[in-house]
């Protein structure tokens, strides 16, 4: 749910006018004294980050920080989870944004397009041998209107197993010990037993492909230049014809098309649901809320015929700040090897950094659910592949995209029609 | 014969109150169950099941430890007071200046109220920030009342309720040396707080379940209120749905404490409001 941001359009299409009027503002870098010593206060904001879980690791950051650089001050924010993306816009608008900011790279696209954003790899190139090839391609933006650059430091990566519901795998007449992990397999086994599955009201899956899924089966979003989408070639076509196969059996939950449904979780808890794509805190979820489950649960890698996805969370600096050096040198220690991974220890996320995975704590040896989820997820994290363009956004393209295959798949219109209308409606948004 | 039909009606008058009854109690009782389900309660059960089968107020004790009820509460109610007061007096004043006296533009103020509630807030709330940042206000709580302080919705409510009053009233008073004034506070407005009950409990609700400009208004959680501070139950990347039951069960005492000891004003309110609007 973290990584399902929505944002009220009309807000969002407002920014970008506005932006333009308040980017005036002349700003003054001169804040830290010219020996290269730091000083001076800076605010710094999380997202849905302040709770007994995680607080003191923020606070013990922040103070290690302040000791080290007498006369630094950081001033620690954080926003709850709805509504970010509405925030942010309105803060870029007013030019009220904080100094450095937690947010992913959708997000950071459109703000970076607007010019609120410093270019890292201008500021500090010798960053980029600090992070993983994937993680700073990720964080690498280029388009109409917009310089290329890295418009933040890459912070936690996320990725996880498929979860199998073995009580459920067992009822459609699969086999539990050989099950599919890549989608040609899994839409082979769909042929095979989706209609038990479904006159047996079982989901095969209760969720339309969401944007990673299509880069997962081997579809390529966009050009190599960036400045189309190509998300309506044969082979994305034969993505969803598979997931209208699925829905004509029964195979595929009917909610799945309502866009406003999302209670996938909720259904694999209820264990109405096969299998589902999750992350690797999903298996504590489950311990704690879902016993029932639990007890069925069977991991594996994550669906996928090219590469596993992995979800990226940034630390960008607002280029309006009065302290590019403190913000800047800030954002680098919070997203440095150290405490990456002591992070990541807490929240069961995965570091952006460069030879950070050699930690015992990502290589469990046990037999248990949650070790086996974290090989699986380590391994991803090394092999696997940020498939969503920063371009595509959440609020907008995804949407679109959504409810244009939820037509085709009810056959109201082609599989080519509604792929070729959301390629359309995305590229229109690019060129703006 | 008779008899019979009447009890008929009778039946049926029950069962339609039965199932309103189900349609409206039935969330906030299943809330309510869901908060004191412990942890060897299935909650995805299914069929589901209302009662808990492992009783527990350890969701409360959680949810007052992960944030501060109190301190949102006491920010809402904050909001919530400025909103009531500034809709009541403002409306008041502004419903009776439109519908009884006279004065140059009149009609055209009137279409402007009129206008005014058909834009959208998601299509000013950008502006509606860059004036409060102008003014320095962003992160205080007034803020958050502000832009809703005087709803013109309310103040047409409050111009109809001024026009029903009979002219004969006013008359007889100005005859007797009333000034405007006197008439406004002493003849006018006793006749419509009905109308001003009702604009009271519309601007409270209002102000209290408004999430999107407090969200956006306000910076950090000392200044949160209690929508946007709920908010901070669900965790970071999965969420115990029996703490944020507990968290809004919590969140509705003070409403359910304001409606009660209001309640007998509301009724009345709402019949004289309906009778004369």
């Amino acid at each position: 749910m973290r990584f399902s941001a929505k944002g009220v359009v009309a807000v969002g299409g407002a920014v970008a006018m506005v932006m333009s009027m308040a980017a005036c503002g002349g700003s003054n870098n001169n804040a830290s004294s010219s020996d290269g010593k730091l000083s001076g206060e800076i605010t710094f904001q999380t997202w849905n980050l302040k709770n007994d879980k995680y607080t003191p690791y923020f606070e013990d950051l922040i103070a290690a920080y302040e000791k080290d650089n007498p006369g630094t001050k950081i001033k620690w924010v954080d926003q709850p989870s709805e509504g970010y993306e509405d925030k942010l816009s309105a803060d870029a608008a007013a030019g009220s944004l904080p100094d450095v900011i937690d947010m992913g790279p959708n997000a950071a696209y459109i703000l970076a397009k607007a010019g609120t954003l410093l270019n890292i790899a201008q500021e500090d190139p010798s960053a980029k041998d600090l992070y993983l090839d994937n993680a700073w391609k990720g964080a690498t933006f280029k388009g109409e209107g917009l310089e290329e650059g890295t418009y933040g430091f890459p912070w936690y990566l996320n990725t996880g197993p498929t979860f199998y519901n073995k009580a459920a795998v067992e009822a459609c007449g699969a086999d539990a010990s050989n099950l599919p992990t890549t989608y040609d397999d899994f839409f082979k086994l769909a042929d095979q037993i989706g209609k038990t599955c479904g006159e047996k009201g079982i989901s095969m899956l209760a969720k339309l492909p969401n944007s990673e899924n299509y880069g997962e089966y081997g579809v390529e979003m966009m050009n190599k230049d960036r400045t189309s989408y190509t998300f309506n070639s044969d082979k994305a076509q034969s993505f969803i014809e598979n997931y209208k196969k699925m829905y004509d059996s029964g195979a595929l939950s009917k909610e799945a098309l309502n866009a406003n449904w999302n209670g996938e979780t909720d259904a694999f808890k209820q264990g109405k649901v096969m299998a589902m794509a999750g992350s690797l805190y999903s298996v504590n979820d489950f311990k704690e809320n879902a016993p029932e489950v639990y007890k069925n649960l069977i991991v594996t890698k994550r669906l996928a015929n090219s590469s596993a996805n992995i979800f990226m969370e940034m630390l960008v600096v607002n280029s309006q700040t009065k302290n590019k050096a403190l913000a800047i040198d800030f954002a680098k220690y919070v997203t440095n090897k150290e405490n990456q991974v002591k992070f990541d220890k807490l929240a069961n996320i995965f570091p952006s950094t460069k030879d950070s995975m050699d930690d015992p704590f990502f290589k469990p040896e046990g037999d248990d659910l949650e070790s086996q989820a974290m090989r699986i997820s380590a391994e991803q994290i090394e092999t696997g592949t940020l498939w969503v363009p920063p371009e595509f956004s959440e609020a907008q393209d995804t949407t679109n995209l959504r409810e244009q295959v939820a037509q085709a798949i009810q056959g109201k219109q082609s599989v080519k029609d509604a792929l070729d209308s959301a390629v359309k409606f995305s590229d229109e948004r690019l060129q703006q | 014969m008779h008899n019979q039909r009447g009890k008929a009606a009778r039946i049926i008058q029950y069962v339609l109150l039965v199932f309103m009854f189900v349609i409206l109690i039935g969330p906030m009782i299943w809330q309510l169950m869901l908060a004191v389900k412990g942890p060897g309660d299935n909650i995805y059960s299914v069929p589901p099941y209302l009662f808990p089968k492992d009783f527990t107020f350890a969701n409360f004790t959680k949810a007052l430890n992960a944030i501060p009820i109190l301190t949102y509460t006491r920010n809402s109610a904050i909001v919530a007071i400025i909103s009531v007061c500034g809709n009541v007096i403002g409306s008041t004043l502004a419903g009776y200046a439109l519908a009884r006296l006279k004065f140059k533009g009149k009609g055209f103020v009137t279409a402007l109220v009129f206008a005014c509630m058909m834009i959208p807030v998601e299509t000013v709330i950008i502006s509606q920030f860059l004036v409060i940042r102008g003014m320095h206000l962003q992160n205080t709580l007034l803020a958050a009342a502000l832009p809703g302080l005087i709803q013109p919705i309310n103040v047409m409510l409050m111009t109809n309720a001024f026009r029903g009053v009979p002219y004969e009233l006013e008359e007889a008073a100005k005859v007797d040396g009333a000034n405007v004034w006197q008439r406004f506070l002493q003849i006018c407005v006793p006749q419509v707080i009905g109308t001003a009950t009702v604009v009271a409990i519309f601007s409270f609700v209002g102000a209290w379940n408004d999430f999107l400009w407090p969200l956006i208004v306000l910076a950090d959680d000392s200044t949160f209120t209690l929508t946007v501070g709920m908010n901070r139950l669900r965790g970071t990347f999965f969420s115990d749905p029996r703490l944020i039951a507990a968290g809004t069960v919590l969140a509705l005492i003070p409403i359910i404490i304001f409606f009660l000891v209001f309640q007998r004003y509301f009724f009345r309110g709402v019949e004289q409001g309906g009778v004369k609007g």
